[in-house]
């Protein structure tokens, strides 16, 4: 029954008077020292915990990385959680917040990701493969250019937080919104200095995270829990949606260089990309992405020499982290804008370009990974062509383009583009972590399901309820997926929406597969545990680039259609088609429900500024609108070769932004080359090209 | 200050800082937590509940501008058959917005179909404008406020 908000209770709902709240007092500089911290005077039911009075280990970690729970002295990034000031009375504490001075010296900063040095770069990967140098100098042609894209956050309606309190065996229990509970758990344990089996993790009903709560949510976790300890009561953390925007983990920026070179026909002969991202001040994750982008720089293309240098970049931005795609979307836009830039020095069209060029069946991805099923990419492109009507709209919005100083009527454009998408981690930070799912099927006929994976909606968890229902012959209403709480289910590792559709999926039917061969032969009730490792051979290998990345890859191309008017800016969208090919589709409609609202996230993301502290401080709207005018969406999906379930929630935001500049760019005749597109960035490229006209005229 | 407004069709009173947000008054004193409230800006929808049958965000409305007001919110319109036009309505073709943000928008459907003989693709729009959450499908949640209308319409309550 869909009453899913009935009787939930969120971290927001956790709050009861009487409970210990908790403000976070953050670094009001992006870089510094701290000098000195002018505090006044408190009152006897209120506290302050600094990054000393942290009880036991005073980092977070993540895989094998870490940052300070709170700052130890040298300020990081604008908005670092500095001190922990508690209290009961939530306006007493925000009189107390404003009184508390901290002075820096603030002589300490890193330079920009644009102009970084050498002890900012955290981790360089370098790969080549063929003779990039001799393919350059027999290169008919050859184009250089450089993208860029700007950090995004989330947008999770939810706040973030956390709550604690004293069990009864001497240790913590935590209700914390997060998509990681054992990572939280392992986080809080250590930072209080006391065994895992003592800290107990709650996860409460929670909106949709969009990856916002992978990571972070443990910092809120920790800094409840080490309050709780100090008192003795409950606490309660709960930050502010601004700060959530301003402060916590999005995804990284980048720039993208590509130098590509083609032989007289458009066939690329050797690329060159040279790629940065911004990991912020504590690089959590950026192993993962630098991997990810990595992989897909070459984008889907045939590549006989490449080479590629990525590097992720310490600044004094919040630290960077998951977020769809992780990596893939960045270097998706740059690939298939150079892609639009590469079909037209050759004199091709998109479409045409990209089919001579995309990698054939069990031809190696440019990367060096070799698919072990087919790929379908010619088949992509054709069926998104087809539905959009692509190659006439293509003609005529092409010519309309040309007539560059007609201001009568709006600008129509139309974009391409392909991607591909890996579901799970590929790095190396996974490989000694195994996941586990159980089942049990009780005398009553019922299923539960015993995870820590937190379905990112309803529909992943109806998904599991219909195929757990499907095997063993048990209405679904019957399949319980019980409370994750890490004193109840096993450890099944961080859920991001992918990693839930392929890894737990396949988890779950194997359990109900084990459970439907012995319902007969045993009694109930009946238990099974099913784990997942990464393969220990044959695994991905970042240093030599090879091996599988991923235990599943799927595959889409998408169009969009945009009408932009050439004297407001203003732009709506026409159409977005997009067909995918991504394993065995479990349920249709709810796979494509969830691509459509994907499309339109990433049309918002791609079209709406990024936060900035300074308009947080003016008290600019932060959040997003969704567009006021509705646009045609059609998705489609091939047949599969594939028999697994592949995730398809990050395909829209590979394939939308580069779709949509391209769009825009085709309409008004400029070229686009950053990220977000917004009307500011049309402006800044009209003027460009006018300023450029007028120089000329004067020559 | 005392303040004396309708909630969810009973008289209640409180005394409270004239300036207290409606939101809060809402969630701390009155202890209804379905009503959720996000970003204390008036942006994201969450908070939203219906003031004289109008909707409004709570998180922008101080409690004094309340007094001798009729405030409904999702608690008080769960169980009524206007709220099961539209759960039923949502539930029939699938469409499953985040709990999180369901509690408004089943709101501001309501308002929305009680006010527009028939609502058109861009009133669903600017409807979800007002709403920050990008959970579920745009095109699946236009078909779901249609359907509610329709099952309001059958029901005959349009009518009246």
């Amino acid at each position: 029954m869909l009453d899913t908000h009935k009787n939930k209770r969120f971290i927001c709902d956790y709050y009861s008077p009487g409970m210990i709240i908790i403000k976070i007092i953050r670094a009001e500089v992006p870089g510094g020292i701290i000098s000195g911290i002018s505090m006044p005077e408190l009152p006897a039911d209120v506290g302050i915990i600094g990054f000393e009075d942290i009880p036991a280990e005073k980092d977070l970690h993540v895989f094998s990385r870490s940052m300070p729970l709170l700052c130890d002295g040298n300020i990081k990034y604008e908005g670092e959680p500095v001190l922990l000031l508690y209290g009961k009375d939530e306006k007493e504490l925000d009189i107390l917040a404003s009184e508390i001075r901290i002075d820096y010296e603030t002589d300490y900063t890193l330079a920009s990701m644009e102009t970084y040095t050498e002890e900012q770069v955290d981790r360089e990967l370098k790969y080549s493969r063929g003779k990039p140098d001799r393919n350059f100098a027999k290169a008919h042609k050859i184009i250089e250019e450089t993208y860029s894209t700007s950090s995004q956050h989330h947008y999770d309606l939810e706040p973030q937080g956390a709550a604690a309190m004293i069990n009864e065996a001497g240790g913590v229990d935590i209700t914390s919104a997060t998509q990681w509970p054992f990572n939280v758990r392992d986080n809080v344990s250590e930072c209080l200095g006391i065994p895992k089996k003592k800290v107990n993790i709650d996860v409460p009903a929670m909106g949709k995270t969009h990856s916002g709560k992978l990571w972070y949510a443990g910092l809120l976790a920790c800094y409840a829990a080490i309050v709780t300890w100090k008192t003795n009561e409950p606490s309660f953390c709960l930050i502010p949606k601004t700060d959530s925007i301003l402060y916590t983990p999005g995804r990284a920026a980048s720039i993208i260089r590509h130098k590509t070179g083609i032989d007289e026909n458009g066939k690329i002969l050797c690329r060159s990309i040279d790629i940065s991202i911004d990991s912020g001040a504590c690089p959590m994750l950026s192993e993962e992405v630098i991997n990810r982008i990595c992989f897909s720089a070459a984008g889907v293309y045939m590549t006989p020499a490449l080479e590629i240098t990525a590097r992720s970049i310490r600044t004094n931005n919040p630290p960077s982290g998951a977020f769809n795609g992780m990596g893939f979307h960045q270097s998706f836009f740059a690939g298939e804008c150079h892609a639009n830039s590469l079909a037209a020095a050759a004199g091709l069209g998109p479409l045409e370009w990209r089919k001579m060029n995309t990698a054939r069946k069990h031809i190696n991805l440019p990367i060096g990974w070799e698919s072990r099923k087919p790929i379908q990419l010619d088949k992509l492109l054709d069926t998104v062509a087809e539905m959009s009507d692509y190659k006439r709209k293509h003609a005529a919005y092409s010519l309309s383009a040309k007539m560059q100083n007609d201001f009568s009527g709006k600008k129509r454009g139309i974009g391409i583009s392909v991607c591909c998408q890996g579901n799970g981690f590929m790095g190396k930070v996974e490989e000694n972590e195994k996941y586990t799912v159980s089942a049990r099927l009780d005398t009553d006929g019922s299923l539960s399901l015993f995870t820590s994976a937190v379905p990112e909606n309803f529909q992943t968890a109806s998904l599991w309820r219909d195929i757990a229902g499907g095997i063993l012959e048990i209405n679904p209403d019957d399949v319980r997926i019980e409370t994750v709480n890490t004193s109840l289910v096993p450890d099944s590792g961080p859920s991001l929406f992918s990693r839930n559709i392929t890894i737990i999926t396949q988890l779950i039917e194997k359990c109900c597969n084990a459970i439907k061969k012995s319902r007969f032969r045993l009694p109930l009730p009946i238990e099974v545990k099913r784990s997942y490792r990464l393969p220990r051979t044959n695994g991905w290998d970042p240093e030599s680039f090879s091996g599988n990345p991923f235990p599943i890859v799927s595959w889409g191309a998408a169009v969009v259609e945009t009408e932009t008017d050439p004297i407001t800016l203003e732009t709506s969208i026409r159409g977005v088609w997009l067909a995918a090919d991504c394993g065995k589709i479990m349920n249709i409609e709810l796979a494509k429900a969830e691509i459509e609202s994907e499309i339109f996230r990433s049309v918002i993301s791609s079209t709406m500024k990024p936060p900035a502290v300074k308009y947080a401080r003016l008290g600019i709207p932060l959040t997003p609108v969704q567009p006021q005018n509705p646009f045609a969406v059609r998705i489609e999906f091939l047949s599969s070769r594939e028999n697994k379930p592949g995730g398809i929630g990050e395909l829209p935001d590979s394939l939308i932004p580069a779709a949509l500049s391209e769009a825009l760019s085709m309409g008004l005749n400029i070229k686009l080359a950053d990220l977000p597109s917004t009307s500011e960035s049309l402006f800044r490229q009209l003027e460009h090209i006018s300023n450029t006209q007028e120089t000329e005229l004067e020559d | 200050m005392k303040i004396d407004f309708s909630l969810n069709g009973k008289k209640v009173s409180i005394d409270t800082l004239p300036e207290k947000r409606l939101i809060d008054v809402i969630r701390e004193d009155f202890g209804l937590m379905t009503t959720k409230n996000a970003c204390y800006s008036g942006e994201c929808g969450s908070c939203t509940v219906q003031l004289e049958g109008r909707i409004v965000p709570a998180c922008q409305i101080p409690i004094f501008t309340v007094r001798a007001k009729r405030i409904v919110t999702i608690e008080g319109f769960m169980g009524t058959e206007k709220y099961l036009d539209i759960i039923n309505a949502f539930n029939d073709i699938k469409c499953i917005p985040c709990p999180f943000c369901f509690t408004g928008k089943i709101l501001a459907v309501d308002s929305l179909i009680d006010n527009h003989r028939t609502p058109d693709t861009s009133d669903i729009m600017a409807l979800l404008s007002d709403h920050s959450c990008s959970c579920t499908s745009v095109s699946k949640f236009i078909e779901g406020v249609r359907m509610a209308y329709h099952n309001r319409e059958f029901r005959g309550e349009l009518l009246k």
